[in-house]
């Protein structure tokens, strides 16, 4: 096959194929289906009881109490004890249901990001950004970056700063790459709301890093005098 | 290691080997990513009960891809107001969100390409050159000779280059 277009042509459809994880979860739904993965309920500790309106109780309150804690888990912010349950248990069994749910995995994550952004408003609501240490901040910065990315990667990635969103009463002209303060509009999809949201608390969570880092060094200078 | 052992871990094994290339047939005959995901998976369903009754797979891939394109006739069956030309060829949906927009729109450009073949040259594309079956397994696949699916192909090829040109 010598023909370049006929190769090009090949070699634009082999490119489609699963993307890894979507590979892993089929496969992990037909083990589940085919009997050979099972849920990890230790069925023999429960028979140990002798009693099955104990070992009935037992299930209910098992799940109940599971269940009751990662409800909890939801309306918690960094630093909370709850919160790893969030982050480390919800999030990942919320993601792995998704595609079954027939959510995609960009709109999934674009919601994951806006509940990071909320949460540091949440802490900022309650005053407790003033609590956070210089590294604790830099971590939550760290985190809504790397979902914020999560989410421009799986959707559409274009989003520019049109002129037509500049404020209004500025009479300035509109430079490439000038940082301008936008509010969300109408038209904007989620992902640009959450883009436009992201700015903001970034710039806000930028400030009391600087903050920190001036006070730290104007200690230090005060101590070395 | 016992025998159901054995048939998961040659299951498992037939899975991480064939996943991707059935995902792209079932996908190239629907034009419907989520589709071609649950036809992949039914169709290592039917390989497991196959195996389960005790049945013996000599050739993985040609077996697997029987399945497959039974599982899309009988898709197309319970459509009965549309045509096979007319459901590949209308409302594809994107190959992948995660793509670079360039890509998909070369890829839906390419299945529309692919599209204007009859069924049975797009599937032959599909096994010889995407799928990298032999003429062997092809026959295997539908029951014809090497020297007719060799033909066949040959032909096939002729009008994609006529398309592309």
């Amino acid at each position: 096959m010598d023909d370049p277009k006929l190769k090009n042509f090949i070699k634009t459809l082999k490119s489609v194929s699963l993307q890894p994880e979507e590979k892993r979860f089929l496969r992990s739904q037909l083990l589940t289906k085919i009997g050979v993965r099972k849920e990890s309920v230790y069925w023999w500790q429960l028979v140990y009881l002798r009693s099955w309106s104990a070992v009935i109780v037992l299930i209910v309150f098992l799940i109940t109490s599971s269940g009751g804690v990662s409800l909890a888990a939801e309306g918690s912010l960094p630093g909370e004890w709850l919160y790893p349950i969030k982050t480390k248990v919800n999030e990942p069994v919320a993601r792995a249901i998704t595609t079954t749910l027939g959510q995609t995995r960009a709109d999934f994550e674009t919601n994951l990001a806006e509940k990071r952004l909320d949460e540091v408003r949440g802490l900022e609501a309650q005053n407790k950004l003033d609590d956070k240490s210089e590294q604790q901040l830099e971590q939550l910065k760290e985190n809504i970056n790397q979902q914020v990315a999560k989410a421009k990667t799986l959707s559409s990635p274009v989003i520019e700063v049109k002129e037509a969103d500049a404020p209004e009463k500025d009479d300035k002209p509109v430079r490439k790459n000038m940082t301008i303060k936008i509010e969300p509009k109408e038209h904007h999809t989620k992902l640009e709301k959450v883009l436009i949201e992201h700015q903001e608390v970034v710039e806000k969570l930028n400030r009391r890093i600087e903050d920190r880092t001036a006070n730290r060094h104007s200690l230090r200078d005060r101590r070395d005098n | 290691m016992d025998l159901t052992s054995k048939l998961v871990s040659q299951f498992t094994l037939a899975y991480n080997q064939y996943a991707d290339a059935l995902f792209r047939y079932c996908y190239f005959k629907t034009s419907d990513r989520e589709l071609a995901k649950d036809l992949v998976q039914q169709t290592f369903l039917q390989a497991w009960n196959y195996l389960q009754a005790g049945q013996k797979i000599k050739d993985f891939k040609p077996f697997l891809y029987r399945i497959a394109g039974n599982l899309v006739i009988d898709w197309y069956r319970k459509r009965k107001e549309e045509s096979l030309d007319s459901l590949a060829s209308g409302g594809l949906q994107l190959a992948d969100n995660r793509q670079d927009p360039i890509d998909q729109a070369e890829i839906a450009l390419v299945l529309k390409t692919l599209d204007k073949l009859d069924v049975g040259d797009k599937e032959l594309i599909i096994w010889r050159h995407i799928e990298g079956l032999s003429i062997k397994e092809i026959s295997a696949i539908i029951s014809e000779t090497e020297n007719t699916v060799s033909v066949r192909l040959h032909r096939a090829l002729q009008k994609l280059r006529d398309l592309l040109n």
